[in-house]
């Protein structure tokens, strides 16, 4: 279970100080999928940020499985990434000078994983996400769609028990959607938890979802 | 996993690494082997003029003694002889007589040296044969012989067996055979050298029996040179006392004064490849901040990070430190063209003369420690600056 106590964050831009979370608590269970819902600018992106411990909060508390995580040190909060976080970013975030399967195995390359088995374990997420053809292009190469898929295939591979997905679909048409929500909807019947985030409906997984949390100006409506 | 397997993965991606941003890394790589071409050049030119030097004092006399006349050195009386042999600690005083020689070797005014030895008493004869590359040392007999310098010996293109002609500014002619050529062990002495024996040299710049350049001191212990020196500076008026140390210091101040020009060239040079990596990691601010960022975010430890960018930095400037090493003694091998001239600083007198080479151990570790060392840190601290933010923030950059 993943718990926020009364979590705020607060950016300086200048001399104006942002609140981009104002007293958010929730309680997210295992196995659980959320829809993380919104306008733009509303919260959605920073707390998904602060769930995958890529940004630490102002105030609060925050519990991973019953451990304190809020004051942990960076060398914790990356091992905590590496074994619990998968995360897809809004804007893809993949290396342009590396091939689609060396982004995909990245995540594995410090644990000592060889070449042969990081290549087969990236190849076999690119073809569930029917991206192998795309294997050796460079991120660069890739249309929108096709980055967004290897993204997806990136935070998959270390097997995380938690999935965060910041606008998965936003960059790719409706077959390719389908092909992620097919990935989502398996990794749900695995019992994965899944935090997803949208700025507008997403009928197409609607029947994935188990609870829709609502942000508004930084705090949860 | 082993995290030996970790280590290595990370080895073959900074490799992976330089080669992908080939760009920028041989934007670090080319200045890098210029600078550490030059370093090593410089050092290796350096080490070989002291050991030329080191090798020739064993050649030369403890103390040299000369007369000064009106400020000038003048002939000295062979009667100080027998003087300073009284002087507690010297073991023998030898007579040498020597002078400068025109030459004219194409459209170019050259110098050497002639120099005429009192063989029968020269007390470091046993040391001589080896020193002679060609034929053999002059014996006590030997009159109107002469043994040559290698630059000598090529600009009159002598060999052993050959006579020679030569003749001073006042028309002075002494026609000598060549009996025997120095070897390139002592070239810094030697290589402008014609050595005759002493009653030829006196003959030839006309001076009498007991008149000589200056004497050669020797004493029962190196170690007693500068207490005999001090002794013969306080007893004789109008002369001039030299140690063997001062000379050779002589020698290699003077070469090391041209490495100090060198280095001094060669640390601006070291600045501005140093300024040029960390322009080039600074570029980390960009693209590399957002791989940093990326790196963390997908679960990679900022030691790793670091670990991975100081393998890169080491590949560059190890390949980079190497190559240069490598390229810069070829060129000291090849007689440093283009500078051999200022390197030496008696190119007018032969231009055939090549710059000495040493190459050690201690040479080669110091530059592959001011080769790597400085590029190593300086490429790891951008990437530790990224590496230590949050990975939203290095990320949004």
């Amino acid at each position: 279970m993943i718990k926020f106590d009364n979590i705020t964050k607060s950016y300086r831009s200048g001399k104006v100080k942002i609140k981009a979370l104002d007293d958010v608590s929730l309680a997210i269970k295992q196995g659980e999928f959320v829809l993380l819902n919104g306008p733009s600018g509303s919260g959605k992106t920073t707390f998904l940020n602060i769930t995958g411990c890529l940004t630490r909060i102002t105030s609060g508390r925050i519990w991973l499985a019953d451990r304190e995580i809020s004051h942990f040190p960076d060398h914790f909060l990356s091992a905590i990434r590496r074994e619990k976080f998968g995360f897809i970013f809004q804007q893809f975030n993949l290396i342009s000078g590396y091939t689609t399967w060396e982004n995909v195995s990245i995540p594995l390359l410090p644990m000592g994983v060889s070449d042969k088995m990081r290549k087969k374990r990236a190849m076999n997420l690119l073809e569930e996400l029917n991206l192998e053809t795309r294997a050796d292009f460079y991120a660069n190469e890739l249309s929108g769609g096709e980055q967004q898929r290897a993204a997806v295939a990136r935070a998959l591979i270390n097997d995380p028990e938690i999935i965060l997905a910041d606008e998965p679909l936003s960059n790719i048409d409706s077959e390719n959607a389908k092909t992620v929500i097919a990935v989502l909807e398996k990794l749900k019947t695995k019992g994965k938890t899944i935090i997803i985030s949208f700025h507008d409906s997403q009928p197409l997984i609607t029947k994935l979802i188990d609870r829709t949390v609502y942000f508004d100006s930084g705090r949860i409506s | 996993m082993s995290k030996i397997a970790g280590h290595s993965n990370l080895l073959i991606m900074a490799y992976q690494n330089l080669i992908r941003y080939r760009g920028k890394s041989l934007a670090i790589l080319i200045p890098l082997i210029t600078v550490m071409a030059a370093a090593s050049f410089m050092m290796f030119t350096r080490g070989g003029f002291v050991k030329d030097a080191q090798i020739a004092k064993q050649f030369l006399p403890d103390v040299t003694v000369q007369a000064i006349e009106a400020g000038r050195v003048g002939k000295i009386s062979l009667g100080l002889i027998k003087k300073i042999e009284d002087i507690p600690h010297v073991k023998k005083v030898v007579a040498r007589t020597w002078g400068y020689l025109p030459l004219k070797i194409g459209s170019v005014d050259t110098a050497y040296t002639l120099m005429g030895l009192d063989i029968d008493n020269l007390f470091v004869s046993s040391k001589l044969p080896w020193a002679i590359e060609k034929g053999a040392f002059l014996t006590a007999e030997d009159r109107r012989k002469a043994v040559l310098g290698q630059g000598v010996a090529l600009s009159f293109n002598a060999d052993v067996g050959d006579k020679i002609q030569i003749k001073d500014t006042l028309g002075n002619k002494g026609e000598f055979e060549v009996v025997g050529i120095f070897n390139n062990t002592v070239q810094i002495y030697s290589t402008d050298l014609i050595l005759v024996s002493i009653d030829d040299a006196r003959g030839f710049f006309n001076y009498s029996k007991d008149e000589a350049s200056d004497l050669l001191v020797y004493a029962d212990n190196p170690e007693n040179a500068d207490l005999i020196a001090r002794e013969i500076a306080g007893r004789f008026r109008n002369i001039r006392v030299l140690t063997g140390k001062s000379l050779t210091d002589l020698v290699t101040e003077a070469f090391g004064r041209r490495g100090g020009t060198f280095q001094a060239m060669w640390l601006i040079l070291l600045v501005t490849v140093l300024l040029l990596v960390w322009a080039q990691s600074a570029h980390i601010s960009v693209d590399m901040s957002r791989e940093i960022g990326i790196l963390k975010a997908v679960g990679w430890q900022t030691g790793e990070i670091i670990e991975m960018k100081m393998m890169e930095s080491l590949i560059l400037s190890i390949g980079g430190t190497s190559a240069g090493i490598l390229a810069g003694f070829v060129y000291a091998l090849m007689g440093t063209p283009g500078i051999s001239g200022y390197c030496l600083g008696c190119a007018s007198i032969y231009p055939k003369f090549p710059v000495p080479v040493n190459c050690d151990f201690s040479s080669v570790a110091l530059l592959f420690i001011l080769g790597i060392l400085p590029i190593t840190a300086i490429s790891a601290i951008p990437a530790w600056l990224a590496g230590i933010v949050d990975p939203d923030d290095t990320i949004r950059r």
